[in-house]
């Protein structure tokens, strides 16, 4: 029987997270590692170490997958309501506290008779002898409750999604099983987004949650914005111009710009935080023209050198500035803005713009040496400009081509 | 669609089976029950079916005249609509079930008054909606009421409670659990007409004082369970009094009750001889000595079960100790008293084997090795 129930938790993992790696790469031959690779993630141990890739306790999540086994039964468990109990201490501080910014695991024995939860000055931590008893409890009644279909109460599912993904952000289905909640009016976006940001204080590198902030964006407020930018303000969608201004909506706005902050703060978080750059650009393609692309591309170009000067060997940031170039670069040929020094100050041409780009890389050579991620921006830098310079030399002097027609979004 | 009487039977008391049938059936099922049960069905449970809605109802209190006991507990959807056709068909209601209609308002309390005589028991817990007119009707047209639950009626007031004193005196079970606008005079007003009460739930009530407790004393001698939690005016002069007269107290939940000490638990101990639960947590001001009282008492031995004294930070492991004589008690809750060792807690457990103790202390591996070595002193092998 317990065989049988554990094969059935690592196909469901495995459908999860393995298959879709699986499908990426389905035409190509899989060489023989590739697919010992693929066995040895279906088996439990490895399943479990599998999500704890940046912090270090991959140990405990062993014990944990000991006891849902049941293999050794000389572990003793903690009653199941002092778990229920920690739990819903965490949830009562995050629903509480909502300047709550940061989360961790602290290291403690458990030899004294207090609380495993601490709340100070705005932090959460939970002591570290809990953490694997109320997970494998949490884990075994999430999984329990999916394999007999019966329907919990969504409160309580809450709960153990919530501890779960805390110790555990990267299982999409705790992620998965929040969103029916979302989408069934159970959760509300707000503390969700409160919470995911938790979260990354401890995992700012987990792709998973910026995986769920986005499908929040799209299926859960999304939803409410038209609604709000149309009523109250009376302005007509079609009333927009192409420059985004007149279409004004103060909650996409705040929505956009609480979004660059969490980025940049991630990104300052864990170095090479390629999730977070990512996401970053998404948010810009997605909202940046209901706000003002030109408004929002001369914010970012000032943010992103700041940001580079300081960190010169991260490619994400570079390549982020790249997005940018490019897209001012392309808003000065559909004539969206006259000149470049609407958006660069004292910059009057797009070669200019390169040119003052290549300087400002050159001083980051001199200053910090053998950064190859500065390199690479240089080539991006001479080949943008060696194509702008032979194709049409004259585009500089010469009328902007006719605007092309793009709608907004 | 239909059922057989047996499934009805079957489903009644739980209510939650018909939660996915109802859900489907949008209503139609409890026409459907309606229909086919017509005037033999006296009980029914709708309790969480969020779907059901006033057009059902209606038609199934136009069908089962002589239902008895109904529960629609947690259906969002209903209106006063279902009350007033409830008051229209069903004469014979004894039992309603509303906790969390939250569309329920006075109008449908004044309609159960007019319709239903018989109404001994009532369940109106968060229904916000509801004020002083529509209790004042209620308590006008249903003497004959025992049970009174209304957690979280916020705009209940004084003068409901004065008129439902008066007028049903037979009243029994009454909770008021944060109400928080009720004050001393109502809960005067109770004590002094309705002297059966057994049950009595205070909670969250931050307004009461003292008095409320002496006047309880003198005149409820039957009541059996108490929940003062969070009153955090009480102190120890009334549950002095209350310890006087209230012999047969068996549960009382004292949690938050910040100002109580020792002398509350000394009372309590000599007092009451039946009790069984004691709820104590957060009450900060507790130490050993309160339950040395209570160790020594006549509850202790025989009755009391379980003991929750989470978060008081003075009780220690000689507290575990004077309790070593409770041989009934189950559960002890002991979360967040920083004094309690695990020596103290194992004293304890070996003392009392079945005993359940709740305290934040990580569960300990023993060792493989311990299994081995009693292996070792197997009688037959040496034997052999």
């Amino acid at each position: 029987m317990r065989k049988g129930k554990i094969r059935k938790f690592n196909r469901f993992h495995y459908t999860n997270e393995v298959a879709c790696v699986k499908r990426n790469r389905q035409r190509r031959k899989t060489s023989k590692l590739e697919r010992t690779r693929y066995r040895n993630h279906n088996k439990p141990a490895d399943f479990f170490l599998g999500f704890s890739h940046t912090s270090g306790f991959p140990l405990l999540l062993c014990d944990s997958f000991i006891y849902i086994t049941g293999k050794v039964s000389t572990l003793t468990t903690m009653e199941d309501v002092t778990c229920e109990r920690i739990m819903k201490k965490i949830e009562a501080v995050l629903s509480q506290d909502t300047l709550l910014d940061e989360f961790d695991i602290v290291f403690s024995l458990g030899e004294v008779n207090r609380s495993p939860v601490v709340h100070v000055e705005h932090k959460l931590g939970l002591e570290s002898w809990c953490v694997k008893h109320v997970y494998a409890y949490a884990y075994a009644k999430i999984m329990g409750s999916k394999q007999t279909k019966r329907r919990e109460d969504p409160a309580q599912v809450l709960r153990w999604t919530q501890f779960c993904l805390l110790i555990a952000p990267e299982v999409t289905t705790f992620w998965n099983l929040r969103k029916v909640l979302l989408g069934q009016g159970d959760l509300s976006a707000n503390l969700e987004l409160h919470f995911t940001r938790l979260i990354l204080s401890r995992k700012p590198k987990c792709m998973e949650v910026f995986q769920h902030r986005k499908w929040m964006f799209k299926n859960v407020i999304a939803k409410v914005i038209p609604q709000q930018a149309n009523g109250p303000n009376g302005i007509d969608p079609e009333h927009h111009n192409g420059n985004g201004v007149v279409f004004h909506s103060e909650q996409i706005e705040r929505f956009l710009f609480a979004e660059l902050d969490l980025c940049t703060w991630a990104a300052n978080k864990h170095q090479n935080n390629y999730h977070s750059w990512n996401h970053r650009l998404w948010v810009i393609q997605q909202f940046a023209t209901y706000v003002g692309l030109v408004d929002v591309c001369r914010a970012e170009y000032e943010e992103s050198h700041k940001w580079i000067s300081v960190h010169v060997s991260e490619h994400s940031g570079l390549h982020y500035l790249q997005y940018l170039l490019d897209s001012i670069v392309s808003l000065v040929n559909e004539s969206k803005v006259e000149n470049v020094s609407e958006i660069v100050p004292y910059v009057n041409s797009v070669t200019k713009l390169y040119q003052r780009e290549l300087d400002f890389n050159r001083d980051l050579i001199e200053e910090y040496e053998d950064h190859e991620a500065l390199f690479c921006h240089r080539r991006f830098l001479l080949t943008r400009l060696r194509d702008l310079l032979c194709s049409s030399p004259q585009r500089t002097c010469s009328p902007p081509p006719p605007a092309l027609k793009r709608s907004p979004g | 669609m239909w059922y057989r009487c047996a499934d009805v039977r079957r489903c009644l008391s739980t209510g939650m089976s018909w939660h996915l049938m109802a859900q489907t059936g949008n209503g139609r099922v409890v026409e459907n029950i309606g229909k086919r049960c017509g005037g033999f069905l006296k009980q029914l449970s709708l309790r969480g079916c969020q779907s059901v809605n006033d057009a059902a109802l209606v038609t199934f209190a136009e069908k089962c005249n002589n239902i008895e006991e109904l529960n629609l507990n947690l259906c969002k959807n209903i209106t006063d609509t279902t009350c007033t056709a409830l008051s229209r068909h069903c004469p014979r209601l004894v039992k309603l079930d509303l906790d969390s209609c939250s569309q329920i308002t006075d109008i449908s309390l004044k309609a159960l008054s007019d319709g239903c005589p018989n109404l001994e028991w009532i369940n109106v817990s968060w229904c916000e909606n509801i004020a002083q007119n529509g209790v004042d009707a209620l308590a006008h047209g249903c003497p004959k009421l025992k049970g009174f639950v209304g957690k979280g009626l916020k705009s209940l007031t004084d003068p409901a409670l004065i008129s439902l004193a008066q007028y049903c005196k037979n009243l029994e079970h009454i909770n008021l659990h944060s109400c928080a606008a009720i004050s001393d005079r109502g809960v005067i007003a109770l004590a002094e007409n309705c002297v059966m009460i057994r049950y009595l739930c205070l909670s969250n009530c931050t307004h009461l004082t003292d008095t409320s407790l002496v006047v309880l004393s003198q005149h409820c001698t039957h009541l059996e369970t108490l929940e003062v939690a969070s009153c955090s005016l009480f102190t120890d002069n009334g549950f002095q009094a209350l310890a006087r007269t209230c012999h047969v107290l068996e549960k009382i939940d004292l949690e938050d009750c910040l100002l109580i000490t020792d002398a509350t638990l000394s009372h309590l101990a000599s007092g009451c001889p039946r009790l069984e639960k004691l709820s104590l947590s957060h009450c900060e001001l507790i130490t050993d000595e309160g339950i040395r009282h209570l160790g020594v008492s006549a509850c202790s031995t025989e009755h009391l079960a379980v003991l929750e004294l989470d978060n008081c930070p003075l009780i220690s492991d000689a507290s575990l100790d004077h309790l070593l004589s409770c041989h009934n008690l189950q559960r002890i809750e002991l979360y967040d008293c920083q004094q309690i060792t695990r020596a103290g807690i194992k004293r304890l457990k070996s003392h009392l084997p079945n005993i359940k103790v709740h305290a934040y202390f990580a569960p300990q591996t023993p060792q493989p090795a311990e299994g081995r070595s009693r292996q070792r002193y197997c009688r037959c092998c040496v034997i052999l």
